[in-house]
């Protein structure tokens, strides 16, 4: 959805091959040099220790209730302060973290290998190309709002309908990205080359093609992944995100927003959580596009 | 003749709630624009067919009006009828109609109107299914309907005045010219007339200016309705944060339900009043004749457990918004209130539950706990109560679905073993919901049977006693949480309006 | 390419058809039941609700239901509201232009945003002023839009008074109260619109400004540096930013729905979420129809756009 998409910037790919040694330098330049980046790596590297040691280290059961203690400001024994059923924010923030990140990690994962195969197949055997991409158009079409109250509806209330529900509407943009990138790459001549080598369509794919895309590819997926827990949080805002009492922070926002002019804290910490990994993720997307887009290679 | 209309006062109930009336030396003043902020949008306008509330408290009360109206007590009095006669036999109803009414589109309201528009209401409405004892409605003259049943129908005042599918007068072209389940017009006799419904939008109301008023002065949906406000828009506000932003700002003049945990903030706000409607509604937990708690030992342990304080603080988030009420039928004010049954209410006992549920054979099967995460009345008490049922030692999963599918999944017992609904009993009939997720009694039956027929409050009295002991004590076919109040903001300008969760707009206007 | 143009053209109707089956199957199967909801909170009125479902159809099979909403489609009828009785059609053609508005608003909100913003990012990269616009932009994409939403409407309406809560006024009646009422919704959409395009128009134009041919040559010819950057650079660039743009309009719609709810506006997307609150079948179908048809052609346009601009992908040619 940033990059690459267009043809204008497919024309700036050069032919180039890869020189492992100096990756390490590139390493070097994008995670010293540029501030931004660092910021990226230190904010996810924070929620990611909040997620794995917060539960260990917070004193209160994320789900158990307790009602005398419901809605209080942030104070030193409720460092966020509690929510409506007199739950640890905090808490509850670390262990949502758990479940958002693992949420958008599997809808990510799951996303880019099926949209990678889909996405070559499409690109590579033109015959297949357009039914490919006119049933994408179909699945695209539908959003994710109605698959999900769909399969959340028809299937139960559980998170893996969830996942499910987010990755078939996310899996044709993201096919139409790879396709394109690879439709792209495929018209310049080292694949010309590759092939009167005497190549096999499968290594000329897996070794020459996808590589080049996957600069792309992974700013779309931490794209994605950032994507993921907005989506999550607007379908808690209908009711059937993550299922309650189980924390995640789409669902306490979503929950916090009733409460928001008497108590700010229950969805501006949801809200910061997300946007700190929202933008941590982007930053290092960018890191990662500036360490694998063969553009900018030797550039330094 | 003049006994049973005493008895009906009696079988009515003394209450608690007062009629908000204005200090005596304010005036009323006519004019001005009410808007009210409410979260839903009614289903239909067709009030024959559907019980839904927004359809009747956004619209259907003001624009029709039935022969019998329902005061806050729930007393039925005469609207549209002058009065009622009854024959000796009971078998006979004459309901003498007031004269000069006019319909909206300018037409006098007759007998036919009225007889074609119950006609119309018994093919559309279930609720008529109750009314096999009617045999003909027919006008006997321009100004006289009458009703000749086969049996004596002690409750036909409470019938047709119960608020749900009420049968109100349409002008009798508007049925004819369109199909049964359709209506031409909304055209009706109320005080205020529709000009325009744009569903999720609002609902805009004008005076009707030849509104005939009756001079009985009566609360809630009864009595003299006089017209102070020109127009009212109800506006379709799904969220709740927002409806409280209007209110704050004056673009709305009230607004309801608010979350109960506003009460604090709306107290600061100037110019803004809070008011607790205490007659709202009796959240409801019902459990399935289909699965294990088709055993009646388990869905006692599973009554044992519950901490009903805890239930309603979860729902509610102050104490000023329910009340512990171990009826598990009638809010207090009622008549028939007891507190039998209070033994078993609010046990909180989770030794006993773990007892009982021993005794029932209960090896942790698993329970599934259906409710709706997009009703706010579910939500929270849902969690609570699976939090208090899982400490107990059950095996409860909550199953949180939209409000569409919990509505049609309710249906089929198969699908949940316990779930949670609300109810407002308005008329002793209701008792009937009983029988309505799927559990039968011998003793129900003759309940229902009795209801219909019986005459006197003592009997009538004794009746539900019963019920209460052998039923709802011993076989626990629900389980009452509590009463449960809701949150009304109101600009402080706003005079007359009644606290009940009709809140009509007549008789209501606004201080300069 | 005349070919490639007709068949994508029968492609893009065979989707919509295709469409109309899975719209139609995955609403009918999702639970839920409109007559139970039109009848209302009464739990004794089963019967009631058969009365209802055989008023609205639902008792026939599915199939015979399916061949009569097809039917209805091939005479230009979207069917009724279960609820409203009010045509499909004149449902979405009265909401349609508010949505439409909403997006466009938001859109000219976030390009007018995003473009200055990224060239300037962009022509200064790696400044400070590249890395905190580009910070704020990331900051827009990370909110949650109902939040932002109720976030702004406490700040400007409830605490400033700047604006209405809520409401709407049609543009014919005032236009003036119109865009008074669109601007925060607008904004909380267009928020962020402007970060992704703000992203999109810094890379695009650092590609640009990277072929030297561009810059080398408008340099050679003497003209003023801004004039390079907006005259032949942003040209260059603007094909991926429209593209972008065209790609995220289905991305637009869905915040549409959100914040059409929030705002309480009468428009495409709260007639989506309400319907499917209320199991209104034929009005759900429309909208999702609608929406569909809306994504078929702005994928068509951008298919076709590819081929008119980028000569080395030869679809027509190669089969």
């Amino acid at each position: 959805m940033t990059v690459a998409t267009g043809p204008a910037i497919a024309t700036g790919v050069a032919l180039t091959t890869r020189t492992s040694p100096r990756v390490g330098r590139r390493l070097h330049r994008v995670f010293f040099r540029n501030a931004l980046v660092t910021a990226g790596t230190v904010a996810l590297a924070l929620v990611l220790g909040i997620a794995v040691l917060g539960p260990v280290m917070s004193p209160y059961d994320p789900l158990k209730s307790n009602l005398r203690h419901r809605i209080q400001p942030p104070s030193m024994a409720h460092i966020a302060g509690t929510d409506a059923f007199g739950r640890d924010v905090f808490t509850r923030i670390a262990y949502g973290a758990r479940i958002s990140l693992v949420l958008s990690l599997v809808i990510v994962v799951l996303t880019t290998v099926v949209a990678s195969v889909i996405g070559v197949t499409a690109a590579w055997f033109r015959r297949l190309d357009n039914p490919v991409m006119r049933l994408m158009d179909v699945m695209m079409s539908v959003p994710s709002l109605i698959l999900a109250i769909a399969l959340m509806g028809f299937l139960g209330a559980r998170q893996d309908n969830l996942v499910i529900a987010i990755v078939v509407t996310q899996v044709p943009r993201m096919t139409r990205l790879v396709r394109s990138a690879v439709l792209s790459v495929r018209a310049n001549e080292f694949v010309e080359l590759a092939r009167a080598l005497g190549c096999t369509n499968a290594r000329i794919m897996v070794r020459h093609i996808y590589p080049h895309c996957v600069s792309p590819i992974v700013v779309q997926a931490t794209f994605l992944f950032a994507q993921a827990i907005l989506i999550e949080a607007a379908l808690s805002f209908v009711g059937v995100g993550t299922p309650p009492p189980t924390p995640s922070w789409g669902n306490m926002l979503a929950e916090g927003r009733e409460h928001i002019s008497i108590a700010w804290w229950l969805t501006v910490l949801p809200g910061i959580s997300i946007m700190v990994v929202v933008l941590g993720l982007n930053l290092l997307g960018d890191g990662l596009r500036d360490l694998l887009d063969p553009r900018l290679r030797g550039q330094d | 003749m003049m006994n049973r209309r005493t008895l009906l006062v009696t079988v009515a109930l003394t209450t608690g709630i007062w009629l908000a009336g204005a200090p005596a030396t304010a005036q009323p003043r006519a004019g001005g624009t009410f808007t009210f902020a409410v979260a839903t949008t009614p289903p239909t306008l067709d009030w024959h067919t559907t019980g839904a509330r927004a359809t009747i408290v956004y619209a259907g009360m003001y624009i029709w009006e039935g022969l019998v109206a329902m005061d806050e007590k729930f007393v039925p009095h005469p609207m549209l009828a002058e009065r009622w006669d009854i024959s000796k036999d009971g078998l006979t109803w004459t309901f003498p109609l007031r004269r000069n009414v006019r319909f909206h589109n300018g037409k006098v309201m007759t007998a036919e109107d009225v007889v074609a528009s119950l006609n119309r209401w018994r093919q559309v409405s279930a609720r008529a299914e109750m009314l096999t004892r009617i045999e003909e409605i027919a006008a006997t003259d321009r100004h006289t309907v009458v009703f000749r049943l086969s049996a004596p129908l002690a409750s036909l005042p409470f019938i047709l005045s119960r608020e749900g599918q009420q049968p109100v007068v349409h002008p009798k072209e508007i049925i004819e010219n369109a199909p049964v389940n359709k209506l031409s017009a909304y055209v009706g006799t109320g005080p205020y007339k529709l000009v325009e419904w744009v569903p999720d939008r609002h609902i805009v109301l004008e005076r009707f200016p030849q509104y005939s008023a009756r001079d009985d002065v009566r609360g809630g949906l009864a009595g003299r309705k006089v017209a102070y406000l020109d127009r009212i828009v109800f506006r379709s506000i799904p969220e709740s944060e927002v409806r409280m932003a209007g209110l704050r700002t004056g673009q709305f003049d009230a607004a309801q339900p608010l979350p109960q945990e506003y009460l604090g903030e709306l107290k600061k706000v100037p110019g803004v009043q809070p008011v607790i409607v205490k007659f709202d509604m009796k959240p409801v937990m019902y459990f399935s004749m289909d699965g294990p708690t088709k055993n009646v030992k388990l869905r006692k342990a599973l009554r044992a457990a519950l901490n009903m304080d805890d239930i309603m603080y979860a729902a509610t988030g102050s104490q000023d918004f329910y009340d512990l009420n171990p009826d598990q039928l009638w809010f207090r004010f009622q008549a028939l209130w007891s507190d039998t049954g209070k033994e078993i209410y609010n046990q909180n006992n989770a030794a006993a539950a773990k007892a009982l549920a021993k005794e029932a054979g209960y090896k942790g099967e698993p329970l599934r706990f259906l409710a709706s995460a997009t009703q706010f009345h579910h939500k929270r008490p849902a969690i609570q109560i699976t939090e208090q049922l899982k400490a107990a030692g059950f095996n409860v999963t909550l199953d949180l679905r939209d409000w569409p599918t919990v509505s049609q999944l309710q249906r089929d017992p198969s699908k949940w073993d316990i779930t949670y609904t609300r109810t407002v009993v308005t008329v002793p009939s209701e008792a009937e919901l009983v029988t309505s997720m799927g559990f039968k009694s011998p003793e129900t039956q003759k309940l229902l049977d009795t209801i219909g027929t019986e005459t006197d409050i003592e009997k009538l009295r004794a009746a539900f006693e019963a019920f209460k002991r052998d039923v709802i004590v011993e076989q626990v076919p629900w389980v009452t949480m509590g009463d449960m109040f809701a949150l009304r903001g109101l600009r402080s300008h706003v005079r007359g309006l009644q606290p009940i969760y009709t809140h009509p707009l007549w008789n209501v206007w606004l201080e300069k | 390419m005349t070919v490639y143009v007709v068949r994508r053209i029968a492609a893009a109707a065979g989707v919509l058809l295709l469409d109309v089956v899975l719209i139609f199957s995955l609403i009918h199967f999702t639970p839920g039941d409109p007559a139970r909801l039109i009848v209302g909170d009464e739990r004794g009125g089963s019967a009631n609700v058969d009365k209802v479902r055989e008023q609205l159809g639902l008792n026939r099979p599915l199939p015979a239901q399916f061949a009569a909403y097809i039917a209805g489609l091939v005479r230009g009828d979207m069917g009724r509201s279960f609820f409203s009785r009010e045509p499909v059609f004149d449902m979405l053609a009265s909401r349609v232009p508010l949505t439409l508005a909403l997006a466009i608003i938001s859109l000219v909100i976030g390009l007018a945003v995003a473009l200055p913003t990224g060239v300037l990012a962009a022509v200064k990269r790696g400044s400070i002023w590249d890395q905190a616009f580009m910070l704020l932009a990331m900051l827009g994409v990370s909110m949650p839009s109902f939040w932002f939403a109720t976030v702004l409407m406490l700040v400007f309406a409830v605490a400033l008074g700047w604006f209405p809560v809520v409401g709407y006024a049609t543009f014919t009646d005032s236009p003036g109260r119109w865009l008074w009422h669109l601007v925060l919704p607008a904004t909380a959409i267009g928020v962020a619109q402007a970060a992704l395009t703000a992203r999109m128009t810094r890379a695009s134009l650092l590609e640009v400004l990277r072929l030297d041919y561009v810059t080398l040559t408008a340099r050679a010819k003497g003209l003023p540096e801004w004039r390079v950057i907006l005259k032949h650079a942003l040209a260059n660039a603007a094909f991926p930013i429209v593209t972008i743009v065209g790609m995220n309009f289905a991305f637009l719609l869905g915040g549409v729905v959100i914040i059409e709810t929030v705002f309480a506006l009468p428009g495409v997307g709260s007639l989506l979420i309400n319907s499917v609150a209320r199991r209104d079948y034929h009005v759900i179908q429309g909208v999702l129809l609608f929406v569909a048809a809306a994504n078929v052609m702005m994928n068509l346009v951008v298919d076709l756009s590819y081929v008119v601009i980028d000569k080395r992908v030869r679809y027509g040619a190669a089969t």
